[in-house]
């Protein structure tokens, strides 16, 4: 048609195509001859090229650069239900991309746990992997994984095969990983675990569950605190005990990066910065009104971290309230004594006024009686010097005895009840 | 001229809140002054003052400055920690004004 009308068609790639697929292009000659006997006309040569290409099965590779994917994997209880399920996946899309992992009946979910991980990471191209799994431990895996092993992965329960065909059509394409998950965000239906921030300013707010792999606990937390949660933006993040040794240092990379408001462990931990709550205390009335107290004292602190950021010049609003927060629960730990959430308020308040002006340089008051207050109060104010060492490293900064001082009466004096 | 004292430990938070509130006073042609005092100022400050206000974290004075104020005739309540912690001018104006009301 294009020749008949004497449009001229331009490929600038003919010489490439000349050079790399020659068997082709000679083949594309032959035909052409053909074409240009049976129809009286004279084919470009540009117009065998892009012929040429048509006989190079792997053709689209020509302008294409191989985009690393997010990975797939596909996990289920049954001998053939993951296996299954992906191959019907894999073959409407026309694919391999997609992984299945069967866990019989009669596997153990921590012996399932260590091959997905293995698989996780060996199927890790850089842009992390979604998990597509059914119910029960398998849904605690997606975070424990991650957290172990540092790879983003994302975990989408209740899996169907329509679900595997949406996630992999996406990843094949090259969506990102949160672009897939974007999809699955209503969390009534699909629910999905290790939500990461949209802009690099969030911290995210979780509550983070320890148990042992394939104990279910996480799962029956995840249940009861649900309903508390289901209207805040608050996710839950499962993390394994199964490393003892570890742990503190597994827990201190998660409290840098999220708020951890409180941690639901299955057995006894001696975490001193936030709220930890034993299994067994969430099943009861007292033990969700305390929770629901912090989640309301984190309502509060969100407002005056957001009417901070106006005011404070040199510090982050939302992440110097994370940072105090966390102090303030260990100060209240480590001094075995606890204060009421107004009292809190107002000490998170002194603290980051206290940090933005000695980063300004501004001197602050003196301490009346310091000397007197330090020889009674010596072993308490040691303690807060050295809750507080982390923080001047970071900011620079020297809290001085006089600072010290005031904070420490303001706990003392306040206090309203004693461990 | 209506004397507002507002009093926190070391005057580290109340100070911007006091400017806040001086502003909306005088947006409101109010004849008002507030002043931010550190805990151990008072003392020497307490013949200048209407009313009397506390931050969250003194509330522990708050006992003790009463049983002083009170025969001065000087109302003396903490502020709401909410108010407080979004250094809301406005709202602490306005409760500071309806003590020295009740008066």
């Amino acid at each position: 048609m294009r020749i008949k009308n004497g449009e001229k068609i331009y490929n600038p790639k003919l010489n490439f195509i000349r050079i790399n697929y020659e068997e082709e292009f000679l083949f594309a000659m032959k035909i052409t001859r053909i074409i240009d006997e049976s129809f009286g006309i004279e084919t470009p040569v540009d117009e065998i090229g892009y012929l040429a290409m048509f006989f190079a099965t792997d053709s689209y590779k020509f302008d294409k650069v191989e985009v690393p994917k997010v990975g797939v994997v596909v996990i289920m209880h049954g001998r053939t239900t993951a296996s299954s399920m992906v191959e019907v996946a894999n073959s409407l899309i026309g694919t391999d991309h997609a992984i299945a992992l069967d866990m019989p009946l009669n596997m153990k979910p921590e012996t399932m746990y260590v091959i997905a991980k293995r698989k996780v990471e060996e199927i890790n191209k850089g842009e992390g992997v979604i998990i597509l799994v059914d119910m029960g431990s398998l849904t605690t895996f997606g975070d424990m994984i991650w957290e172990e092993t540092g790879i983003e992965v994302r975990t989408i329960e209740m899996v169907s095969t329509p679900m595997v065909l949406e996630v992999l059509r996406k990843s094949i394409v090259g969506y990102s990983i949160d672009e897939i998950m974007e999809a699955f965000k209503n969390k009534h239906v699909y629910k999905y675990r290790g939500n990461i921030l949209e802009e690099d300013n969030n911290i995210n707010d979780i509550i983070v569950t320890a148990c042992f792999t394939g104990d279910g606990a996480s799962k029956k937390i995840a249940n009861i605190i649900g309903k508390e949660i289901s209207n805040k933006n608050i996710d839950i993040f499962t993390i394994n005990i199964i490393d003892e040794n570890n742990l503190e240092n597994r827990l201190h990379k998660l409290k840098d990066k999220y708020n951890i408001l409180a941690i639901i462990s299955t057995i006894s931990l001696d975490i001193s910065w936030t709220p930890v709550f034993l299994a067994v205390d969430i099943f009861t009335n007292e033990g969700i009104d305390k929770l629901n107290n912090i989640f309301e004292e984190n309502d509060m602190c969100l407002k005056i971290s957001q009417s901070l950021t106006e005011h404070l010049s040199n510090v982050k609003g939302e992440k110097i309230v994370k940072e105090i927060r966390y102090i303030l629960y260990e100060i209240e730990y480590k001094l075995g004594l606890k204060v009421s959430i107004d009292v809190r308020m107002g000490i998170v308040l002194h603290i980051c006024f206290l940090i933005d002006n000695l980063i300004k340089g501004v001197i602050p008051r003196k301490f009346d009686d310091l000397e007197e207050y330090k020889k009674i109060y010596k072993k308490d104010m040691k303690i807060l010097k050295e809750i507080f060492s982390p923080i001047e490293n970071k900011y620079e900064i020297v809290i001085g005895e006089d600072e010290i001082g005031y904070i420490l009466k303001s706990f003392l004096s306040n206090q309203i009840s004693v461990h | 001229m209506l004397n507002i004292m507002l009093v926190c430990s070391a005057g580290m938070s109340t100070s911007l809140l006091v400017n806040k509130m001086n502003k909306v006073a005088k947006e409101k042609r109010l004849d008002v002054n507030v002043v931010a005092v550190a805990e151990a100022d008072v003392k020497s400050n307490m013949d200048k003052v209407d009313v009397m206000l506390l931050g969250p974290q003194v509330r522990y004075l708050l006992p003790n400055m009463k049983e002083i104020m009170k025969p001065k005739g000087v109302p003396v309540e903490v502020v709401n920690t909410v108010d407080y912690g979004t250094m809301n001018g406005e709202k602490v104006l306005e409760y500071a004004l309806s003590l020295a009301k009740e008066v």
